[in-house]
């Protein structure tokens, strides 16, 4: 089933920025990286990807540099800075607490139902 | 890559980011046709792949805020106003032009008639000015 682009982009942040956290990576690593971390079932546009990416830099949340790729030309790699390592805590804070209140609805929903 | 330019600059033909957003874009871009080449594929193929599973305008959007979509869209809205204005100028111009010669030419015992109508259409245009006046001030 394909999110809406409502929920998308109140996720884009969190998704990004916790790859991110692992390890520094480039634009296009990040993309291959969602897709093959939730097993096919999520492939972001890469519009909208680097658009997260620009929006995040210029808020000082990564930041980022030009490194060496072990074969052909330099990629732009994403790092968190300090400020974004507080944010993804906030934003994972944030999913923690939604999921519980969703479970919350959505059990309740499914028993009344069932 | 000279494709690559020409099909950001097309993407965003009517709603243009900052010009850095679209040399940033271009060169994540190259960098996935680098990747690609590097996984075998010829850089027609690599370019092509990259250019087809970019998305479009509204992908590069989604995540903007609010307030960011709100600036584009009245940028789009002056820019239609801008359009309408100069249509509207224009054809009355040409309405003006062609009351003046049948008042000079056909119907001249009513005296300068046409100096009315023509003052009636002018508001068409000027209401247009007015409105896209006001557009701009919000920016």
């Amino acid at each position: 089933m394909a999110l809406s682009s409502d929920m998308v982009r109140g996720l884009l942040d969190t998704m990004v920025l916790s790859l991110i956290e692992e390890e520094d990576q480039y634009g296009y690593q990040l993309a291959l990286a969602i897709k093959a971390r939730t097993q096919g079932l999520f492939e972001i546009k890469e519009a909208s990807l680097y658009a997260t990416l620009q929006r995040l830099e210029e808020k000082g949340i990564i930041t980022s540099y030009v490194g060496e790729k072990t074969y052909g030309k330099k990629r732009r790699y994403y790092q968190l800075s300090e400020l974004g390592k507080t944010y993804l805590r906030g934003k994972k804070g944030e999913w923690k607490e939604l999921q519980v209140i969703m479970s919350y609805l959505l059990e309740k929903n499914d028993g009344t139902h069932s | 890559m000279e494709p690559i330019r020409k099909f950001i600059k097309r993407l965003f033909k009517d709603q243009p980011p900052q010009k850095t957003s679209e040399e940033y874009l271009i060169e994540r871009l190259e960098e996935k046709v680098e990747d690609l080449k590097e996984s075998g594929l010829t850089e027609k193929e690599a370019i092509d792949q990259s250019i087809m599973e970019f998305g479009d305008a509204d992908d590069y959007y989604l995540p903007t805020l609010d307030k960011e979509k709100r600036r584009y869209q009245r940028y789009k809205t002056v820019r239609h106003y801008l359009n309408d204005l100069v249509f509207s100028s224009l054809a009355a111009l040409l309405i003006i032009a062609i009351l003046v010669m049948i008042n000079i030419l056909y119907i001249n015992n009513l005296g300068p008639w046409s100096a009315v109508a023509g003052a009636a259409i002018l508001f068409w245009p000027l209401s247009i000015f007015y409105r896209w006046l006001n557009q701009r001030l919000k920016r």
